[in-house]
């Protein structure tokens, strides 16, 4: 089979195997639940409920802040202890919707649609808004958003996302080989819902199984394909994936419906399925339990709001001296700063890493070897970037695109000098928005003046 | 000849240029309005842009526009005084500020959850996971404000930046420079500063730092000057004098008293919180007495006083008898 692949990106120590074999266990219900209203992209959802309240699974505890914004739904039956600020995985406190499961794990009735297949497309689309869905492979974007693309912006390709390119993680890999049937139906709505009749099912070809999973599962659907990816960091990036199977690109700024496609993650389409073959909210997801420093490696299906404490903990806890939890992989993911933090919608993994793994270098001046732009997938210079963040030439860093960077690490991952590239343009890309911000509104100063 | 000829020609030459030049000035010269200098003059050209405008001659531009006269801190009242002068306006007395930072935090008083390895500036630390620091408000140590300074002002030590209030100038640079709002500019005649910007409730902070306000409210009902904002104390810019009493009744130090200790005395000297733990004790005791002695001349007085009212009281016995009489 031809694969395809983009320009620049890295080749990671991928150590898929620790949790690849293991099949996906549900996990054990939490006795408590943590559920941060901002748990997708967007406006954070009201809370609804009070302290007090009994909740059943399913029950919305959160509506949706705005349209980029999603429902959040009660993840186990039981009391509502708290409505107060917790600690978010991104090591913030925010505020939160807490739970005390009463262990009965009584259900809301659900609602199907029947044959979705010939449902109207909008009844479609509101059903997976309410239920909460949104993009399950880690950025978190509101899924009914992309599937009200603009009249202006016609779309004729939607790609599944099953390239999980991440070292480590398995739970797409996983999803597919288990429950192929799943993540096609979930697929065939999303195209339904866009009236797009090309779908491509994208898949790294170190996940043989998952592809042959797949081949079966959409073998006989007119219009999808399965079409395997070269294995390679970034390739599970929009963008990235985007150019290795269409050789489309996506303009500077711009959105994957901007040049005619829609992706989604596997456990995004999956979620999808649930919300109209079941009337099943989004309250669980697969997540990976992994890392050198964890007893058994795992994938579980987990209750969103369950402390991280309490999965690693039914993955065997962990066996040498942990060094750095990370919640996602270890190119993106995000360091938490304690085990406290609830699963959330975006956390595809835990990611335990020994001590000996966590790289303590200090960092160093650059050395201008140029091999961080030889990998960089969007085609910047981090290297100049990285020297004007930092000296806080903000204007000049604007001027390198800072703002097109996907932070997918893989410039600080190939540094000979252990530069922290990817937090030095987290922090230019913050400088630069408050930089623009300022300059438009000199500039509507300015025309209020001109005008009177 | 040729010698006279080539002093006709430069001659010639200069006199045209002159003759140009003086034409430039006449038809193209641009008015300069001749107070522009005296403000500059008057404005202490450090360049600090603490007032907004980049550089001092900005600033006088804008004054000659019509901007506020009190932008300039390092140049204070003198040089307030003088631009009202220039301008003809009323001088407005200005009140001089220096920078103090919020927050005591040392690493012996309270800890970091994490371990940080990044870049050493303090925007770029708060982005990762909101910060290594325990305290979400805490002061993170890596010296931000220290880059912004330029007059060598800050000092930090053990994951604090305390300011050097006499060579703090008021700019206000460090305070735009602080991830954290940490900083902020007070009077300086104001001598009594609570450090501590934690806005959680007074367990959480408890668990966290013992210098930290647990918003306990002592200080409230010791002087009006304290505001309560949630859990936190919050000190306006006039004080009262008995602000300063509640440095000695504040349970856990987090209020400065600067006549009795410097702020970097007590966020850095060991010594010195034991020595503010002592003066607490003493006027604990003191205020015992004084209450103990209110208490007896209370009593006294009562007693006295009962012995007064005793005999009006038989006066207006009296009285009514009189009036029954009558």
């Amino acid at each position: 089979m031809r694969r395809v692949t983009f320009s620049g990106g890295v080749h990671p120590e991928y150590n898929k195997n620790l949790a690849s074999q293991a099949a996906i266990t549900d996990a054990a219900l939490p006795d408590q639940v943590v559920l941060p209203c901002s748990q997708h992209l967007g406006a954070p959802a009201r809370p609804v409920v009070a302290k007090g309240d009994l909740v059943k699974v399913g029950q919305v505890v959160a509506e949706s802040g705005g349209f980029v914004s999603v429902p959040i739904h009660a993840t186990v039956s039981g009391k509502v202890v708290e409505v107060a600020g917790r600690l978010h995985p991104t090591g913030v406190i925010q505020p939160a919707v807490v739970i005390a499961a009463d262990g009965k794990d009584e259900w809301v009735e659900l609602d199907p649609i029947d044959q979705p297949l010939e449902a109207d497309p909008d009844v479609l689309k509101e059903r997976v808004r309410a239920a909460g869905v949104v993009g399950l492979g880690g950025a978190t974007f509101p899924s009914h958003v992309k599937l009200s693309p603009p009249k202006n912006k016609p779309i004729d390709r939607v790609l599944l996302n099953g390239a999980e390119c991440e070292p480590y993680l398995t739970a797409d890999d996983r999803l597919m080989r288990e429950e192929p049937e799943r993540v096609v139906k979930g697929f065939r709505i999303v195209m339904r819902i866009l009236g797009v009749s090309q779908g491509r099912l994208c898949i790294e070809d170190n996940k043989p199984e998952a592809m042959a999973a797949m081949q079966k599962a959409a073998a006989g659907i007119d219009g999808v394909e399965v079409v395997a990816l070269a294995t390679k960091y970034p390739q599970g990036g929009e963008k990235q994936l985007i150019q290795a199977v269409l050789g489309r690109q996506v303009p500077s700024g711009g959105l994957p419906m901007d040049c005619g496609v829609v992706v989604f993650n596997v456990g995004t389409c999956a979620a999808i399925h649930d919300a109209v073959y079941l009337g099943r909210p989004l309250v669980d997801r697969v997540c990976t339990v992994t890392g050198r420093a964890v007893a058994q490696p795992s994938n579980m299906r987990v209750r969103l709001g369950t402390p991280v404490a309490s999965l690693l903990e039914q993955a065997g806890g962990t066996t040498k001296q942990a060094g750095k939890v990370i919640l996602g992989g270890p190119m993106m993911g995000l360091t938490v700063p304690s085990l406290d933090v609830p699963v959330i919608k975006g956390t595809s993994g835990v990611l335990v890493q020994a001590a000996d793994e966590v790289v303590e270098e200090p960092y160093r001046a650059c050395i201008r070897c140029g091999m961080c732009v030889r990998v960089c997938p969007i085609g910047l210079t981090p290297n100049e970037m990285g020297s004007r963040a930092e000296m806080g030439h903000w204007e000049e860093l604007d001027g390198l695109d800072v703002m097109d960077c996907i932070e997918c690490g893989s410039c600080a991952y190939v540094c000979p000098a252990y530069r922290p590239l990817v937090q030095f343009f987290k922090l230019g890309k913050a400088q630069v928005r408050v930089l623009r911000q300022k300059r438009k509104e000199a500039e509507a100063e300015v025309l209020r003046a001109a005008k009177a | 000849m040729g010698f006279a000829l080539s002093v006709l020609i430069l001659v010639g030459l200069g006199a045209s240029a002159a003759a140009g030049l003086a034409l430039a000035d006449r038809y193209f010269g641009v008015e300069e309005d001749p107070r522009l200098d005296a403000l500059s003059d008057a404005l202490p050209n450090a360049n600090c842009g603490g007032c907004g405008y980049p550089g001092c001659r900005a600033y006088a531009q804008a004054l000659l526009a019509g901007e506020d006269i009190t932008l300039c801190a390092p140049g204070g009242n003198a040089s307030v005084q003088r631009i009202a002068e220039i301008l003809g306006t009323e001088a407005v007395a200005v009140v001089e500020r220096v920078a103090i930072v919020k927050c005591a935090g040392t690493a012996a008083v309270t800890s970091n959850r994490a371990k940080y390895l990044g870049i050493t500036d303090c925007a770029a630390a708060n982005l990762v996971a909101g910060g290594p620091a325990e305290c979400p408000d805490g002061c993170l140590g890596l010296g931000s404000c220290i880059a912004a300074c330029e007059y060598d002002a800050i000092e930090i030590r053990n994951g604090v930046a305390v300011i050097l209030p006499e060579r703090c100038i008021g700019d206000g640079l460090c305070v735009k420079a602080c991830p954290r709002h940490l900083i902020e500019l007070v009077p300086k005649d104001r001598k009594v500063h609570v450090l501590c910007s934690n806005h959680q409730p007074g367990k959480e902070v408890r668990k966290i730092c013992s210098v930290g306000c647990t918003g306990c409210k002592l200080c409230t009902k010791t002087s009006s000057s304290f505001t309560m904002d949630g859990d936190l104390a919050i000190l306006g810019d006039e004080v009262d004098e008995r602000a300063a009493e509640a440095a000695l009744v504040c349970p856990t130090g987090t209020i400065l008293d600067q006549n009795m200790f410097s702020a970097r005395e007590l966020v850095f000297d060991p010594e010195a919180r034991r020595r503010l733990k002592e003066r607490q004790a003493e006027y604990k005791k003191q205020q015992r007495e004084a209450k103990k002695k209110a208490a007896a001349a209370k009593k006294a007085a009562e007693a006295k006083k009962a012995v007064e009212t005793n005999e009006p009281a038989d006066d207006a016995d009296h009285k009514d008898e009189q009036k029954v009489t009558s």
